[in-house]
């Protein structure tokens, strides 16, 4: 164990909390009777918002939440702890009915989960793994931390040696030389070893020593002028390098062109340094030359590399960009301008996505903050106003102090792989959110049976019609949950059929009529144009605008500000379309919402929606060769226009085109 | 005497049916569609059992059975959880029996026949 003091008082404390978060009191008081019980301190949040923000706060090791919660849900605040602090044991509860979104939850990082009703014994020993992960974490941080800081001693040491020795050898270095001008001696000596042509000249003009490599590229140097070696440059030796020190008495440096022996010329740095005699005044001038022809090769190799870097980030099929703390685009590839039509400094999140200020939990900001890479998946909109599934990968790029100045963002578009996955998992997630309508609906069915036989036993015509309008019914529900899911499962062939325009919207109407009187909301239709027939298949094109009806009325629903309902139905026949329009004065949503709105798995009903509603619905109305358009905006309402031709291409009767 | 049921679903079907059912096998039953409808009509009903869906919209299930336990008079009262999905909701303890829907009429006659002793 470590000594106390060693440990900062939070951590001490923190070991022993669990932040528990479910939104049942019921549940909260059981569990925090059985978490004291059991030794622990704990917090109570009464959802995901205020569980997080308590976390951020107390940062407690352990989370025990709930998966299902209004608003920010248990897998929600899971990811949230984890992308602010990868190491607190988030432990989740399932309930009922959620034992897959558990098990989904082990791979976004959760440590266990504990199904309802809890077990004593099972939730005691869940609690006391994750106290032994953290134990376990803590010791292997603690050996970690102490190799780095043994790799950090000996390499500070071995720096600071080397350090001594390059400082003694300058300084011997140096100081002969400086024996070597003191004394006017020639001969190659210290300056032999130099890398550059080290040359001295006395106020004639005249070298008069020189070291082994100026002998050698540049020729004999004893008595030899000084402007000489740079060609025909400096006649008679006016402003040559040595004549400007002399005359100066100061020291300079220049870039020259230096002829060699051979009678090539090559570009030089020359520094020159006055050496003063004992009387004050220039006597002797050190001129230093370095060769710049090796300098400027490696200076256009590097050039090379860098346009090769270059064209690399550019031909990756990954839109990447660099950002700085506002999320301005500060650098980015041709992918991704070219893909998100956007220019250097616009803002990321308006560039990818036309918000007006950056997302809810942007793994870019969390790389600012923590320093270390982050991954998440979102969707966006292309220049064309397309959607796309990407993957984003961050990574910090340091500057000099070590401090996280920018953030690189690799953007990977995912969308084929995602419509993929799709069509294999609507399928399941169907099946899973119908699970407990489906036995609602074989209990009524038990139930008009059971009247029906009832009536049958006691010859009671009335009990035996009003258990048969209950079976009716309830198979007439089946039947469309069966037709859904054969939607998903196979593509379903449209049927398309000639239909009366005014009908069928009598007949949307008719059901939702009940579900929006019940929710206290004004329906007005106006089917008063709605003349003529249309071709559509009829079950189809009614459960896909049903769902914009059922949507209108949810949006109605959780607008609580007590601005009155209302919901507004209008069909009409215009010259060659069927036009239908539903308005509503919901909530309405944001460009994000509206641009998502389509895409399978997208639902801003929170746990209530299954995200798969409106995608069929699109996909329907595309089957139709119809569209949509969607104006929204936030506290105001929203305005659905489903367009779609009256007559369908090709034959009437029948066949649509292979998807 | 006859033994009073209270009902609670919020689907009227299944409402009908096991009002149904019970009445047929001489009970006296109420009907209840949420569990604010519920706790009302148990306080003036005194049933001698309940049947209750754990399944319903704002968790009304769970909130019928806690106003259920602060009551005095009803906390002694027999529940029978009639759910559609999973098995025993959260919240309840262990010993309340649990059916899960579509309910064979003769299971749930049965189960009321064993807690009413």
């Amino acid at each position: 164990m470590q000594p106390a003091h060693l440990e900062p008082a939070t951590a001490t404390s923190a070991r022993t909390t669990v932040l528990l978060v479910d939104d049942e009191q019921d549940i909260r008081e059981l569990l925090t009777m059985l978490l004291g019980d059991l030794g622990f301190n704990v917090l109570t949040a009464a959802d995901g918002d205020l569980g997080l923000a308590l976390f951020k706060t107390a940062n407690p090791a352990m989370v025990l939440t709930d998966i299902k919660m209004p608003g920010l849900d248990g897998i929600g605040l899971l990811k949230a702890i984890k992308a602010l602090s990868p190491e607190t044991e988030v432990l989740m509860i399932s309930g009922h009915g959620d034992l897959e979104l558990a098990i989904a939850s082990l791979k976004f990082g959760a440590g266990d989960f504990i199904t309802k009703p809890i077990d004593d014994d099972l939730l005691e020993h869940g609690l006391r793994n994750a106290q032994e992960r953290i134990a376990l974490r803590a010791q292997v941080r603690e050996h970690t931390e102490n190799l780095e800081r043994l790799v950090a001693e000996k390499s500070a040491r071995l720096v600071e040696l080397e350090r001594r020795l390059a400082a003694k050898q300058i300084v011997e270095g140096l100081s002969s030389a400086m024996r070597f001008v003191k004394s006017g001696e020639g001969g190659a000596g210290t300056l032999g070893e130099l890398p550059c042509f080290v040359s001295i000249h006395n106020r004639e003009r005249h070298i008069i020593s020189a070291n082994a490599l100026y002998r050698e590229r540049l020729g004999e140097p004893e008595g030899r002028e000084s402007w000489t070696i740079y060609g025909t440059a400096y006649p008679g030796g006016q402003g040559c390098p040595v004549d400007e020190a002399l005359k100066s008495g100061l020291a300079g440096s220049s870039h020259e062109t230096l002829q060699g022996a051979d009678g090539s010329y090559f570009h030089a740095l020359v520094s020159t340094t006055p050496i003063s005699g004992d009387g004050g005044g220039a006597t002797m001038v050190l001129e230093i030359a370095v060769d710049l022809t090796e300098v400027e090769r490696m200076h256009s190799e590097l050039v090379a590399s860098q346009r090769r870097y270059r064209d690399l980030f550019d031909a990756v099929p990954c839109a990447i960009t660099v950002q700085d703390r506002s999320l301005n685009v500060v650098e980015a590839n041709t992918t991704f301008l070219r893909d998100f039509g956007a220019t250097l400094g616009m803002p990321c999140y308006e560039a990818y996505k036309h918000r007006t200020e950056p997302c809810p939990e942007c793994p870019i900001l969390t790389t600012f903050e923590d320093g270390t890479r982050h991954q998440s998946e979102t969707v966006v909109t292309d220049r064309l106003g397309e959607s796309r599934n990407i993957l984003i990968w961050t990574a910090p790029l340091f500057d000099a102090a070590g401090r996280v100045e920018k953030v690189m963002e690799v953007s990977t578009d995912i969308t084929q792989i995602r419509q993929l996955q799709d069509h294999l998992s609507s399928l399941g997630m169907m099946l899973g959110s119908m699970s407990h309508g489906v036995k609602g609906l074989l209990m009524g069915l038990d139930g008009g049976m059971y009247r029906v036989e009832s009536g049958l036993r006691k010859c009671d015509m009335e009990k035996i019609q009003s258990g048969w309008d209950t079976v009716r019914h309830r198979i007439q529900h089946i039947r469309k949950m069966v037709l859904d899911i054969l939607y998903y499962a196979k593509s379903r062939d449209l049927e398309f059929a000639e239909l009366d325009l005014q009908v069928f919207a009598n007949d949307l109407a008719n059901l939702v009529e009940g579900k929006a009187a019940h929710a206290g909301i004004a329906l007005a239709c106006d089917f008063a144009l709605a003349q003529g027939s249309f071709a559509a298949d009829y079950t189809a094109l009614s459960s896909a605008l049903v769902n914009f009806l059922e949507n209108a009325i949810d949006a109605c629903l959780s607008e609580t500000t007590g601005r009155p309902r209302k919901m507004g139905f209008q069909v009409e026949a215009q010259s060659d379309r069927a036009v239908f329009t539903i308005t509503d004065t919901g909530v309405g949503m944001d460009r994000e919402a509206r641009e998502k709105m389509f895409t399978l798995f997208f639902s801003s009903k929170g746990s209530k929606g299954t995200g798969i509603g409106l995608f069929i619905s699109n996909r329907i109305i595309e089957q139709h060769h119809g569209g949509i358009e969607v104006e929204s905006s936030l506290g105001e309402g929203t305005r659905i226009t489903v367009w779609l031709p009256l007559a369908q291409p090709g034959s009437v009767e029948g066949r649509t085109e292979e998807r | 005497m006859s033994k009073k049921i209270l009902i609670v679903d919020d689907d009227p079907a299944v409402v009908d049916f096991l009002d149904e059912v019970l009445t047929d096998n001489g009970f006296l039953t109420a009907k209840a569609y949420n569990g604010a409808e519920g706790l009302t009509q148990a306080k003036a009903f005194l049933p001698d059992l309940i049947t209750l869906d754990m399944d319903m919209p704002e968790k009304a299930g769970t909130m019928f059975y806690i106003g259920l336990r602060k009551d005095e008079a009803l906390k002694g009262t027999p529940i029978i959880v009639i759910s559609g999905v999973g098995p025993r909701p959260a919240a309840l303890s262990k010993d309340i029996p649990t059916l899960t829907k579509p309910v064979e009429p003769a299971v749930l006659l049965d189960l009321i026949a064993k807690t009413l002793v």
